[in-house]
């Protein structure tokens, strides 16, 4: 998927890389280009719905509700054709985003923040292409800011205003973030949770059901940087956790061989969590494109009525 | 650990430079200071341990504890490893040896034989210092493989141990190797080679000043075993008629002073004898002077004796010869030298005191010339060329000395063509026959820089060569320095230096005078006043016989017709007859051997440790040795050198080191074992 950085806006937007995207500057101006991109190459499929606005004529099949047929069009035509209009798919987005000290680690750009951030601006305007009605919700150790959702322009860039402010810090409590989420959002809607889930996987699953359990439909984003796939620590390191101040010291030998499976067992028990609450859980790598994660989403908006 | 290092701070160190490194010293002591930056940079790395801040722990929460432990054991490894790298370096700077019992060789390799070397210089007269000799060489002794040799002025193999007896003679250890090499040329060598025993007091004054004397010559494994002990003793140096009067030297080579009664007398006659009390300080000398009759063209051989009852009687009496030969007359045939060259020579030869030069500017020589020196003539006139040529030819001698206009000229006026200069640096002289009189003197700081090359012809004696070192005798970078040619009855030495600065130091060390004067001795065929006991002494003349005090003939007429030197062991006065002529020749123990301080412990442990990295495995282990400073002189231990060792040793921890090190850059699970059970 990697192409060179120096590809146009435009045709080639979905193939952006992070680096360049990291060069754009204005939030909005990168959720656009990675949305048009990833539309030219998503084929989203237009769905009829009851709107006033006309959509389309197609043939008369038997079992159709006759109260669709034009008959002005049987009288000029002699063909029984039914008439097609514009669904409307209207829902709420909520986005989850994850602002802990975590999010803001590594010397490599985007961090995971950045990247986040991205992906969460790359949603909101998604949305509001759609007249969905989007949110934010930015959390660590507490709830820091919630924007309910909203349609429109202003919510839009109140939104992109918010998620370029956010500054990595603290710890994360997912159960007080998702159960606030839960308090505010009545209505059935999409929540995307964005985070790099340094959490228990039966915390974590306990968190999705609460949302899922109010017929919210939820997609994970779990996002970790090259750094944390493949750590290339000395031989001896002393680490520390960026939110807790815990030290402790590895030894580049024992983590070659037992990171790589621990990271997939936590991954494997995210995934099985998320599928047990229904949700949808799908692994960002920062120094991939963005596109594949939007198209997971599209495509699992897609099935939304 | 044995060496001076243990007790004294000082130990050998490379005996072949000639360098001691010392526990005290500055670079052993740099090495040890060394020893402070793998501390520093250990400190240093636990103190800027690395820390790297990431997400989470969550998932390598397990490693913290054996990790930890591994580390710092890694950490405390590779820093002894490094401390003891340095340490080892440093400590083989210092050159250790290891004192061993003797006798602890593997009894699988070939036992060396010995080679007992005897001292029968002078000062091993003293009855119990012999007595003890003879006992440690008896017991080294081992039936069927054991060789004893007596050394004195000469080396001699002895058959049986008890019918040795000393010398008066002097023993210089300077030359011993490379003697001991020429007597072993004679001996077919063993199996495991030779392992030389030297039993000896160990005078101070018979070791070389210069350490690097001793490392000529194979080298074998050597074992040192010192006998007798430091004892005062008082001499008469020398004696000389000057004039109307005899002088003489008294020195103190005691610990303490002492009124001594010195007496001089006509040579074997006791009665009329003068006598004068003198208060001689430790360690000073005095001169006392007897005044004595005028004796016109009689010989009187005066005899200066010492009351003094000490260890050594034979250095007590000296010997003045009265009316000597006079000095012989030189003719100087310097048609062309420049005025420098001149000044040198003429300087050496008023100094010397054996010449008196005659400076000729033609073929018309004085009918009486003894002996003639022809410097740097370039192209000499034909006249005086035909001179020289049948002045030669009549059984005269003559010493050539080389130069500029010699070479620019191609040949020398007799003795061949020269074929060009070598230059090859600085060079020191080495005398290829010790025996010659013409070598007699010390050389040692003489270095030449330049010679030229004669073309040699049969019959030509090299009798000093201009060598590049030990290590390199006998290859093409040695060259010549003087020649000796038969020419018709008469003889020339050939100098192939010039008198020149640029050429050479010779000119300017007192070998010069000492060459020069020796070479007119033996040109002219003077009979020698005065000569040392054992020291070889030039035969006068083509036919000669010389009688002791008691009239017994000691040089029978054909022995002197063979040889033209003779040795004479024995102290006297003794009776030179040539034809024609009668003189006398005073033979005096050398008075070096009258000091009897033995060398230092430092040296002889030096010199014994060359014997360590001598040929011959099988010795090494076997080589028994004596520690000189040590309190029984005759416990048997060898020194085995630790530094190869230690350098092997450092070598291999740099190894493990450089392993241990970089262990974390591949794949190793070497020490998993540290941190079994995680995953």
């Amino acid at each position: 998927m990697n192409v060179p950085a120096a590809a146009p806006l435009g045709q080639q937007t979905r193939l952006l890389s992070p680096a360049l995207l990291a060069q754009l500057g204005s939030l909005e101006l990168i959720a656009r280009a990675v949305v048009d991109g990833t539309l030219h190459g998503a084929h989203l499929a237009d769905r009829p719905g009851f709107s006033q606005e006309f959509a389309e004529y197609r043939d008369y099949v038997p079992g159709d509700d006759l109260r669709f047929v034009d008959w002005n069009a049987y009288a000029r035509a002699d063909r029984l054709l039914l008439k097609r209009f514009e669904g409307e798919t209207n829902t709420r987005l909520l986005v989850l985003m994850d602002q802990s000290a975590s999010m803001g680690v590594g010397d490599a750009e985007p961090t995971k923040l950045r990247y986040g951030a991205w992906l969460a601006a790359a949603l909101v305007h998604i949305a509001a292409r759609q007249h969905d009605a989007a949110g934010l919700l930015t959390f660590d150790e507490e709830v820091r800011t919630y924007l309910p959702p909203g349609p429109g322009r202003s919510q839009q860039q109140a939104l992109y205003h918010q998620l370029d402010a956010m500054k990595p810090s603290g710890g994360s409590d997912w159960t007080e973030a998702f159960a606030y989420a839960a308090r505010r959002m009545a209505k059935r809607g999409v929540v995307a949770a964005i985070s790099d889930f340094y959490c228990d996987a039966a915390d974590f699953g306990r968190s999705l059901r609460m949302l899922g359990s109010r017929g919210h439909d939820v997609i994970a984003f779990h996002l970790l940087d090259l750094g944390e796939r493949c750590p290339q620590f000395g031989r001896n390191t002393t680490l520390r956790d960026i939110e807790t101040g815990r030290v402790v010291e590895v030894d580049a030998h024992e983590l070659r061989a037992a990171y790589p499976r621990r990271l997939a067992s936590h991954e494997e028990a995210l995934r099985r969590q998320a599928s047990a609450a229904g949700a949808h859980y799908v692994r960002m790598d920062t120094d991939e494109p963005l596109d594949g994660a939007l198209v997971r989403y599209l495509r699992f908006r897609g099935r939304r009525p | 650990m044995y060496g001076r290092a243990a007790s004294l701070g000082g130990i050998a160190g490379r005996p072949q430079s000639g360098r001691v490194v010392s526990f005290l010293a500055i670079a052993f002591l740099a090495g040890l200071a060394a020893l402070a930056v793998p501390l520093w940079l250990h400190r240093m790395n636990e103190r800027a341990a690395a820390e790297t801040t990431i997400s989470s722990l969550m998932l390598m929460r397990e490693t913290e504890e054996p990790v930890r432990t591994r580390r710092t054991l890694a950490h405390r490894v590779l820093l002894a490893l490094r401390l003891a790298f340095l340490a080892l370096i440093a400590l083989a700077f210092a050159q250790p040896v290891l004192e061993t019992a003797a006798g602890s060789g593997d009894d699988d390799r070939a036992v060396p034989a010995k080679l007992i070397v005897l001292d029968g210089s002078l000062s091993m007269r003293r009855a119990e210092v012999w007595a003890e000799a003879l006992a440690t060489a008896g017991s080294l002794l081992e039936s069927g493989t054991s060789r004893v040799v007596l050394a004195g002025s000469r080396l001699a193999l002895v058959s049986e141990l008890e019918a040795a007896t000393p010398s008066w003679a002097r023993l210089d250890f300077a030359g011993l190797p490379n003697r001991l090499d020429a007597v072993l040329a004679t001996l077919p060598e063993p199996p495991g080679g030779w392992h030389i025993h030297i039993v000896s007091d160990f005078q101070a004054s018979a070791v070389p000043d210069r350490f690097n004397a001793l490392v000529e010559g194979t080298l074998w494994p050597l074992a040192l075993h010192r006998v007798g002990a430091a004892e005062d003793n008082w001499a008469v140096e020398a004696a000389i008629v000057d004039g109307d009067r005899v002088a003489a030297t008294v020195a103190s080579y005691a610990a303490r002073g002492r009124n001594l009664a010195v007496a001089l007398g006509r040579a074997g006659d006791d009665a009329e004898r003068q006598r004068i009390d003198v208060s001689v300080s430790a360690g000073t000398r005095r001169n006392v002077t007897f005044p004595i009759p005028a004796a016109g063209r009689e010989r009187v051989a005066w005899e200066v004796a010492l009351d003094a009852s000490d260890a050594v009687p034979e250095d007590d009496v000296a010997w003045a010869i009265q009316g000597a030969v006079d000095a012989a007359a030189v003719v100087l045939v310097a048609p062309n030298a420049d005025a420098a060259a001149l000044r040198f020579l003429t300087a050496a030869l008023e100094a010397s005191g054996v010449a008196n030069p005659i400076r000729v500017e033609d073929a018309a020589w004085p009918r009486s010339a003894s002996a003639a020196i022809v410097l740097d003539p370039g192209q000499l006139p034909t006249a005086t060329k035909r001179r020289l040529e049948r002045y030669l030819a009549n059984g005269g001698g003559a010493l050539l000395i080389a130069g500029e206009r010699s070479q620019r000229h191609g040949a020398l006026p007799v003795g061949g063509a020269l074929t060009g200069s070598v230059v090859a640096g600085a060079r020191r002289v080495v005398a290829v026959d010790d025996s010659h009189p013409i070598a007699r003197g010390s050389w040692e700081d003489v270095s030449i820089r330049r010679t030229v090359a004669l073309a040699a012809s049969p019959g030509d004696t090299i009798l000093a060569l201009a060598a590049t070192g030990a290590e390199a005798r006998g290859v093409q970078a040695d060259a010549p320095l003087l020649v000796e040619k038969r020419l018709g009855k008469g003889r020339a030495l050939i100098l192939l230096t010039a008198l020149d600065r640029e050429w050479g130091s010779l000119v300017l060390q007192p070998a010069f005078v000492g060459l020069v004067g020796n070479a007119v001795d033996y040109l002219a065929r003077n009979p020698t006043p005065s000569a040392k006991a054992g020291e070889a002494v030039a035969i006068p003349a083509a036919s000669v016989q010389i009688f002791d005090a008691q009239g017994q003939r000691v040089l029978a007429l054909d022995e002197t017709t063979r040889r033209p030197v003779v040795r004479i062991d024995r102290p006297g006065v003794y009776t030179v007859r040539t034809p024609g002529r009668v003189s006398s020749m005073a033979v005096h123990v050398d008075t070096r051997e009258s000091n009897l301080q033995p060398a230092s412990a430092d040296f002889l442990s030096r010199w014994q440790a060359l014997g360590a990295g001598a040929r011959g495995k099988a010795a090494l282990a076997e080589q028994a040795a004596v520690p000189p400073a040590a309190a029984d002189a005759n416990a048997e231990t060898s020194l085995l050198p630790l530094a190869p060792w230690l350098l092997a040793l450092a070598a291999a921890l740099l190894l493990v080191e450089s392993v241990a090190a970089n262990l974390g850059r591949f794949d190793f699970r070497l020490l998993s074992f540290l941190g079994a059970g995680r995953g």
